[in-house]
């Protein structure tokens, strides 16, 4: 029997359940999109730019940057989750202007057609590298590289590793909706991967009826790890941010957001 | 639910019979333990070989506690139950060479409780007697937010939802208790509490103002030095002197 790697269990196998998480965190998305247009605008990407957000979960950035004017291609590995962008971007009135494909971030160059062109900027958002190896890592930031024009820039936004050392917590609960989540960490400080097990279960009455649980493996950096893997990965690194709202880095800061340029 | 599994954190009475040997309370000595809750940990010193007199205001859980008591060391373990504000409510002339107050005993109303607690307790203490404390760190609590954890004792699974108020120094606690049932979780029961958590300065003070004199501090059973990291505090103190 071969055992799936965790995003196959979490995104395809049960898709329902973490888009539960997505439609969760859908508000959020109105205001991180407002931080994001500072930081395009900042970094020099034309008002109505091409964005390229991958992987895009149910667009709760791309469709709100849609609706600024700007042009955005949403690549997830979830059919399920691209389906219900799509939805939302339609209810939103931006179908034309986001658009949501199923892509793989491992060939997300093959996802994406040339005929839509090179885009201004590319974002991945929400600790959404270091599910594979470091080398896919690479890989991967290769693959924004080959989708981006010269000139053009990355959003990485990712857990700082060091946030999780100071204020690691190897328990957590979180209740979406009729979803309940706990989760077990731990974190092999040498390798840098966190090895936690997820447990979901849906409510009924006071009980928990469990639905699944699947072990989630994946790489966390520190800052200069990242920096170093997007230089890896053909990416000139031009400022780093604790977050969103572009305030320093910091030990206490739990993400990071840094800026590469092609 | 059976009685031990909604009380998963008490401490195993192997830790406490080498933390009060390394005090110099070895087996044979005569223990107070209050609030003794269920007996439990009781029972475990008294198999230890301690002559232990164990008191609870849970008039209910003392008469179950005196039921179970195992045969071989009924001539060396005492139940008995008081009104919370009496404790331990013994004959003014009994006397231990060592107090245990455990479980988070202080705390649990106005702070002239803890001390007219304490008092009465010292009461209680042979000359060269120990009191031993054991408590939520309040470092732990208000230095880290974590606001859940889960714990599993056999089939038993317990949901911890904490929430620390720093300015009054209140822990509140909500426990779910679930059954496993295969990978479900069949809820069987649920608590809370409000605890008042000490700085071991605060603590110091209590134990000033009730007629103890601190000792050691730890955190926790195998005497790990005093840690903002370690969820306890673990405390020992003598009997005052009052010059005559």
């Amino acid at each position: 029997m071969s055992e799936d790697h965790w995003t196959e269990t979490l995104f395809l196998r049960h898709p329902e359940v973490f888009l539960a998480v997505h439609e969760n965190a859908w508000s959020i998305g109105e205001a991180q999109a407002k931080d994001l247009q500072r930081i395009l605008e900042r970094f020099g990407v034309p008002a109505g730019g091409r964005i390229l957000d991958a992987p895009c979960g149910i667009g709760r950035h791309g469709t709100r940057l849609a609706k600024m004017g700007y042009h955005v291609v949403g690549v997830d590995l979830s059919p399920t989750f691209v389906e219900r962008a799509k939805e939302l971007a339609d209810r939103e009135g931006v179908a034309d202007r986001a658009t949501y494909r199923v892509g793989d971030l491992r060939r997300l160059s093959e996802s994406v057609p040339r005929s839509v062109g090179a885009f201004d900027a590319a974002v991945n958002l929400w600790t959404s590298l270091g599910y594979y190896d470091e080398e896919t890592d690479v890989r991967i930031l290769q693959e924004y590289v080959k989708l981006v024009r010269p000139g053009g820039i990355l959003i990485v936004y990712l857990v700082n590793r060091d946030y999780v050392v100071r204020h690691f917590d190897p328990q957590g609960y979180e209740s979406f909706g009729d979803i309940v989540h706990i989760e077990q960490r731990h974190l092999d400080l040498a390798t840098s991967r966190m090895q936690n097990e997820w447990r979901f279960f849906r409510r009924n009455g006071e009980d928990l009826d469990h639905i699944f649980t699947t072990a989630i493996e994946h790489c966390i950096y520190s800052l200069h790890d990242l920096q170093r893997l997007m230089v890896r990965g053909g990416w000139s690194v031009v400022e780093a941010f604790g977050g969103f709202k572009m305030d320093p880095p910091s030990i206490d800061s739990p993400t990071q957001l840094v800026v590469g340029r092609r | 639910m059976p009685a031990h599994a909604v009380r998963p954190l008490l401490e195993e009475a192997e830790n406490i019979r080498a933390f009060l040997q390394e005090e110099g309370v070895a087996a044979g000595a005569r223990l107070l333990d209050v609030p003794c809750g269920i007996g439990r940990r009781a029972t475990g010193l008294a198999e230890e070989g301690y002559e232990v007199v164990a008191v609870d205001p849970n008039e209910i859980g003392i008469a179950a506690a005196r039921g179970r008591v195992p045969p071989a060391i009924a001539d060396r373990l005492t139940f008995a139950s008081a009104p919370r504000e009496t404790l331990p409510g013994l004959p003014s002339d009994a006397a231990f060479d060592a107090v245990l107050c455990l479980d988070h005993a202080l705390g649990r109303g106005p702070g002239s409780d803890d001390v007219a607690f304490l008092r009465r307790l010292s009461k209680h203490i042979r000359p060269e007697g120990l009191l031993v404390v054991d408590l939520l760190n309040r470092d732990f609590f208000a230095s880290r937010r974590r606001p859940f954890a889960f714990h599993t004792i056999g089939s038993v699974e317990q949901h911890e939802f904490r929430s620390f108020d720093p300015t009054s120094g209140v822990l509140r606690l909500e426990w779910k208790f679930y059954e496993r049932v295969g990978a479900d979780l069949k809820h069987r029961t649920a608590s809370s509490a409000e605890l008042t958590l000490l700085t071991p300065r605060d603590l110091t003070a209590v134990l000033d103002q009730s007629g103890w004199k601190m000792g050691a501090l730890w955190s926790g059973w195998r005497r790990e030095p005093l840690s903002a990291d370690h969820r306890k505090l673990t405390v020992t103190a003598r009997p005052a002197r009052t010059i005559p």
